[in-house]
């Protein structure tokens, strides 16, 4: 925007100065031209005089002052008779049929003074003929015609060019400046909103915009925005602050449950022992799906830091930590990756995704299956891919995977809590990243996971 | 053992004090902050601190408590995030238990911050058992350093484990020891499947001890050695187990 509002003022000012410039650029020459024609047509017109004065006499003296000034001025001259015949010349004079000559002397025999002639640009190599008739008792016998070069005119002009040139560049650079610092001021409030508007989709919803100047229509925008983002972060915090304390408040009366259950379990008859264990395995279910829904609850209080860091290194790391419950599942977990793949986000919010993924994934493969984990540079992102050979989803189903508490009505035996995959999701909004879930080419799921994938020259908001 | 309960939910208090008691515990309540530095006087051995009291934050309770008496404290609260954990653990918690919580656990964590204050304070041994030449219902002498335990100045020949099973129990006379810690303790091992095991080693322990009633079985729970020496100077009677 900044540099499509920086063309449109200096376009519209190159059309000004261009419209101002293209016409006084013509005057400056039609002036020059002018100046030089009145000075010729009045020593044409004074020569023209003394050869009337001096006819039918000699005209001796007249060749003396002709040849002096060709030779003082470079002007070339001749003094034409009515016949054509040619009774004064001097050096450079190109001969009655060349160039202007014979219009003018048409001119001049038809007793008329020189007439303007065209403009002569400094380009065209032009010289100026000038005519006056010589007249003897009122008849014209003659004229004189003088025939000068246009080189210094054309130099003086270009000279004046040069001068308005350099004047037009700068205006134009003036308003060069004009135009950055106008284009800065009606664009600095809204990179701040938008430097903001960055912030609050990562996951900082105390970010505001702050008064910054700028037009008054985008200052009223600014605090509209500020008072949108009050309302979000108010129904954010709402809603974090009734599910921690929803479960805040479910932990004492579950403690007094499983605290009650023990002391039943004391005046159990003997063999309902596994009766009890089978309870006691319900109240523990429902602690982890209490500590999953805080742990949600924290991951959407956001805080993450930003930070660059190795994304294969974290995955082998988590990779290897779940090592033994794979063995113990006889899953093979397979590391597809080569080197450091580096990426930026919230590197522990991303570990404690993956492990929500990746538990998922062991949880729902056969004996026997493999786990696939990709680390891989996707254009400028950076994923995560796993891929496993369980049951997978309908299709139907890949909309609502993820959600929270949802659990495919196929599996709901299947231990969890129906949280991983939400806090999983949550945690990598948070960062900037997003979580994406797929069917397999041949069954299972894919899950993958994506950050932004770190630049040499990127900048981190 | 006696334990200060501050708990300002009362159904969580009542269940626990009824499951601890029935543990063989003795338990002394605490609604409030008051309260509990009010029931300081009854000596303590281990104080279970809940956070969210009426009249004090927890954490500051725990600080007064430390100022005026050296007990060990284990914070159970139902805040989990890190932050409240490691501020407790600072303030001078000796451990840190999140509500709802598995009473083994909890019970566990009671068993091994009462030893290790006693440890420290020189009182009694380590984790070997009591010190030298205990006397076990009247009549059973276990002497922890040379292994060797009596039965009315008779020798009893009993097995390693036998001996170590009875060490065990012998720490905390009258206070009962689920079955997996002993199982922990004795066989280090946290498997289920030694439970059967452990039957019968009391049962042969018992015969060979030929004295009735010296191990107790807790059913649903464990043993506990009989607290048949009466109570210790300066601490009530315990009830019944059952």
């Amino acid at each position: 925007m900044r540099a499509r509002l920086i063309w449109v003022l200096l376009t519209l000012m190159a059309c000004i100065l261009l419209a101002l410039g293209i016409p006084l650029g013509t005057s400056i020459v039609r002036e020059q031209q002018n100046a030089l024609f009145q000075d010729r047509v009045d020593d044409t017109a004074h020569f023209a005089a003394l050869a009337g004065d001096a006819l039918p006499g000699t005209l001796s003296t007249l060749r003396t002052e002709i040849t002096r000034y060709q030779r003082v001025y470079g002007i070339s001259a001749a003094v034409v008779g009515r016949d054509g015949g040619l009774w004064i010349t001097t050096d450079g004079y190109p001969g009655n049929d060349s160039g202007d000559v014979p219009t003018a002397l048409r001119q001049a025999f038809a007793g008329r003074h020189s007439a303007d002639s065209p403009t002569i640009w400094p380009w065209s190599g032009r010289t100026l003929t000038v005519s006056a008739p010589v007249v003897q008792s009122g008849d014209v016998v003659g004229a004189v015609v003088t025939v000068s070069s246009t080189r210094r005119m054309r130099s003086a002009v270009l000279h004046d060019w040069v001068l308005l040139c350099s004047a037009e560049v700068v205006a134009l650079l003036l308003c060069l400046v004009l135009a950055f610092t106008l284009a800065r001021w009606m664009l600095r409030p809204v990179e701040a909103l938008d430097a903001v508007t960055h912030t609050i989709a990562t996951g900082r919803l105390d970010a505001r915009v702050a008064a910054a100047g700028g037009p008054p229509e985008i200052r009223r925008l600014a605090a509209s925005f500020n008072e949108m983002a009050g309302q979000v972060e108010t129904a954010m915090e709402r809603q974090r602050a009734f599910v921690a304390d929803a479960s805040h408040q479910l932990r004492n009366p579950l403690a007094a449950v499983m605290l009650r259950l023990e002391g039943l379990a004391m005046s159990l008859p003997p063999g309902s022992e596994e009766e009890m264990q089978s309870v006691r395995q319900e109240a523990h279910h429902l602690t982890r799906v209490l500590d999953d829904l805080l742990d949600l609850a924290l991951a959407e209080q956001g805080g993450a830091t930003v930070e660059r860091f190795d994304l294969a290194a974290l995955v082998e790391e988590r990779v290897t930590a779940w090592s033994a419950v794979a063995e113990l599942r006889d899953i093979q977990v397979q590391r597809i990756w080569d080197g450091p793949v580096r990426g930026i986000g919230d590197a522990t919010g991303l570990g404690s995704a993956f492990d929500a993924v990746i538990d998922n994934a062991l949880k729902f493969s056969p004996a026997g299956s493999v786990v696939r984990v990709e680390v891989s540079e996707v254009g400028d992102n950076v994923e995560v891919r796993v891929t496993d050979q369980g049951p997978g989803v309908l299709p139907e189903e890949l909309a609502r995977i993820g959600d929270r508490f949802w659990r495919s009505p196929r599996h709901q035996n299947v231990d969890g809590s129906g949280l991983g995959l939400a806090v999983a999701r949550t945690l990598l909004t948070a960062s900037g990243g997003r979580l994406e879930m797929t069917a397999g080419a041949r069954g299972g799921l894919v899950v993958t996971m994506t950050i932004a994938a770190e630049r040499p020259s990127a900048v981190t908001a | 053992m006696r334990l200060l309960v501050v708990e300002d939910d009362i159904r969580v208090a009542a269940a626990l004090s009824s499951v601890l008691r029935r543990h063989g515990f003795h338990v002394e309540l605490a609604h409030t902050a008051g309260d509990a530095l009010d029931r300081l006087d009854t000596d303590p051995d281990v104080i279970l601190l809940d956070l969210g009291l009426p009249d004090h934050d927890g954490f500051e309770l725990c600080g007064r408590i430390r100022a005026v008496r050296d007990v060990p404290v284990i914070m159970v609260t139902a805040r989990s995030d890190v932050r409240s954990r490691i501020h407790g653990l600072h303030l001078g918690a000796d451990d840190y238990v999140v509500k709802p919580y598995d009473l083994g656990e909890l019970i566990a964590r009671i068993h091994v911050v009462s030893r290790r204050r006693s440890a420290a304070q020189g009182r009694g041994a380590d984790r070997a058992g009591p010190p030298a030449g205990v006397l076990i219902a009247g009549r059973v002498h276990l002497d922890p350093q040379r292994r060797a335990v009596t039965v009315d100045g008779v020798p009893a020949n009993l097995t390693r484990k036998e001996f170590d099973l009875l060490t065990v129990l012998a720490r905390e006379p009258g206070v009962v020891f689920r079955r997996e810690q002993i199982i922990s303790e004795v066989w280090n091992t946290s498997w289920q499947g030694n439970q059967r095991t452990l039957e019968v080693h009391v049962a042969s322990l018992r015969a060979k001890l030929k004295v009735p009633g010296v191990i107790e079985t807790v059913r649903g729970v464990g043993y506990r050695i009989a607290a048949c020496d009466g109570p210790p100077a300066g601490r009530p009677a315990l009830g019944p187990v059952r």
